[in-house]
């Protein structure tokens, strides 16, 4: 935090949001040209704020424009509500916003603001994801310029990146992009969807949500709107494959703690020197737990 | 200089609270184009004023050649006044042909195209005017009613938006709710 960081003075309850009237105002104006070009990095004057850039600056910008006292806010970073991350930012928009809830039910939340995840549990329309960008520009790996990168996304020119792909498929036999997984929206601009892995792309697609994406350190505001086409680029004959989570004899590995089989697990190295999964989800894994534990006990 | 201060009462337009919550509405207003979203009530403004205040200030240039806004509302936005050539956002009554050229924005730039607020008599009803919506935010098709929209208004955002991602984007309201257009939405029926 920044040491010369005092919370706004104000008259009446409604002095919140940390960010100055002007600021959210130009945020605000920015969503809305977002989401009017799905896909279209939007630039935007980000603001100093009292955590470094990367630490997810960017969402928080989104999320303190757009938050008012109506609404639930859930932090997630990595799934999970109670890393470091999570905690710090989830306690920063309570300082700033007193009076908003803060949840950790993906369900009870009308702004999740996430890093690195897309919930399990499929949103809703009355719902906004606000995810935090460290690299907005996915075609930096083929083009230095800025200034040529904007000319190639108005074209919808993404010639140069599928040939990088093809480059990477030749050569590893598969496409080696974990997370970050090249997406195009709408049929014309591709984006970098943030670091989720390719597990969580197809949810991107057709989402019920409004998902909006915040680089503060590259000063760029895009937006997934909802029941938006979001494809990932592939080649006609290498089908997109998301993670698979097989045992070596074929088996779908399961939560060791909720035992679920259909959500994205993290891999941990145990003391011992073993290895257990767990899903990334916290909520979704506590919501499986008592479900599990809720049939048993009418056994 | 369009500066909310907290002691505002909170259904003035000037607050922080009504500007977020009518940014909510606009935002849900863009996510699912079509779509009639209601303004919060309040207490010293009326039409357009009203979406002005959540989106310019001093930042932004805006035209109003049917002088829609209030000329006391206009010193207090802080606005810079410019042509409808090149404004950021216009108003306009959406009972008139539109005689103006908005700017699209550029290959690279396309959000420098406009955004145009139009005044209309009611989104509620429909005289001739049942549009059928689709595109990105609309599951599979939205109907439209608007009465009070002359037809030309169609006709020329059909040829703005002939380039995408160069385009404008509309925000059509009635005296209590706003619907948007944004370039992307494709429509049909009435009688284009
Ligand atoms: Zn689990």
């Amino acid at each position: 935090m920044n040491p010369d960081y005092r919370l706004p003075h104000s008259q009446d309850s409604y002095g919140f949001g940390f960010l100055d009237e002007f600021a959210k105002r130009e945020i605000r104006r920015v969503i809305l040209k977002a989401i009017s070009i799905p896909g279209y990095q939007t630039p935007y004057a980000s603001r100093e704020m009292p955590m470094g850039r990367g630490f997810g600056t960017g969402g928080l910008q989104l999320t303190l424009s757009m938050i008012g006292p109506d609404d639930t806010l859930k932090v997630i970073d990595q799934g999970s509500d109670d890393s470091v991350n999570a905690v710090n930012l989830r306690k920063f928009a309570e300082l700033t916003c007193p009076e908003v809830s803060t949840t950790e039910s993906t369900t009870e939340a009308s702004l999740i603001q996430t890093r690195h995840r897309v919930p399990e549990i499929p949103l809703r329309e009355d719902q906004v994801l606000n995810l935090q960008v460290p690299y907005p520009d996915p075609l930096v790996i083929v083009e230095p310029s800025e200034a040529k990168r904007k000319i190639m996304h108005g074209e919808g020119d993404y010639a140069r990146l599928l040939t990088k792909l093809y480059e990477d498929l030749v050569k590893f036999d598969e496409i080696t992009i974990s997370h970050r997984y090249p997406t195009r929206i709408n049929g014309h601009y591709v984006i970098d969807p943030s670091p989720i892995p390719r597990y969580d792309v197809p949810g991107l697609h057709q989402s019920r949500a409004l998902l909006l994406f915040g680089a503060g350190r590259e000063k760029k505001i895009y937006a997934v709107p909802p029941y938006t086409n979001a494809e990932p680029l592939v080649f006609d004959d290498v089908p997109f494959r998301t993670e698979s989570f097989y045992t070596a004899d074929g088996q779908r590995r399961a939560c060791d703690r909720c035992g679920s089989i259909d959500s994205f697990l993290d891999e941990l190295n145990l003391d011992d020197g073993s290895k257990a999964w767990q899903c990334s989800d916290t909520d979704y894994c506590n919501r499986q737990l008592a479900r599990t534990e809720a049939g048993e006990a009418t056994q | 200089m369009n500066n909310p201060l907290t002691t505002e009462q909170h259904n003035s337009v000037w607050s922080p609270l009504y500007q977020q919550r009518a940014f909510r509405a606009l935002m849900s207003a863009f996510s699912f184009p079509g779509r009639r979203q209601s303004l919060p009530l309040c207490s010293d403004a009326t039409g357009p004023t009203c979406i002005a205040a959540v989106l310019c200030d001093n930042e932004v240039s805006l035209a109003d050649p049917d002088q829609l806004i209030d000329s006391a509302d206009v010193r207090r936005l802080g606005i810079r006044e410019a042509g409808v050539t090149n404004a950021g956002f216009i108003v306009a009554d959406g009972s008139q042909a539109p005689t103006f050229e908005p700017a699209l924005g550029n290959l690279a730039e396309p959000e420098q195209g406009a955004t145009i607020i139009i005044r209309v008599a009611s989104l509620e009803d429909s005289n001739d005017f049942p549009l059928i919506l689709q595109g990105p935010g609309i599951e599979d098709k939205q109907a439209l009613s608007v009465n009070g929209l002359n037809r030309e208004w169609l006709a020329e955002r059909t040829r703005w938006n002939r380039n995408f991602p160069m385009g404008v984007d509309l925000i059509l309201m009635d005296d209590t709710q706003v619907v948007a257009l944004p370039r992307t939405t494709r429509i049909s029926g009435g009688t284009n």
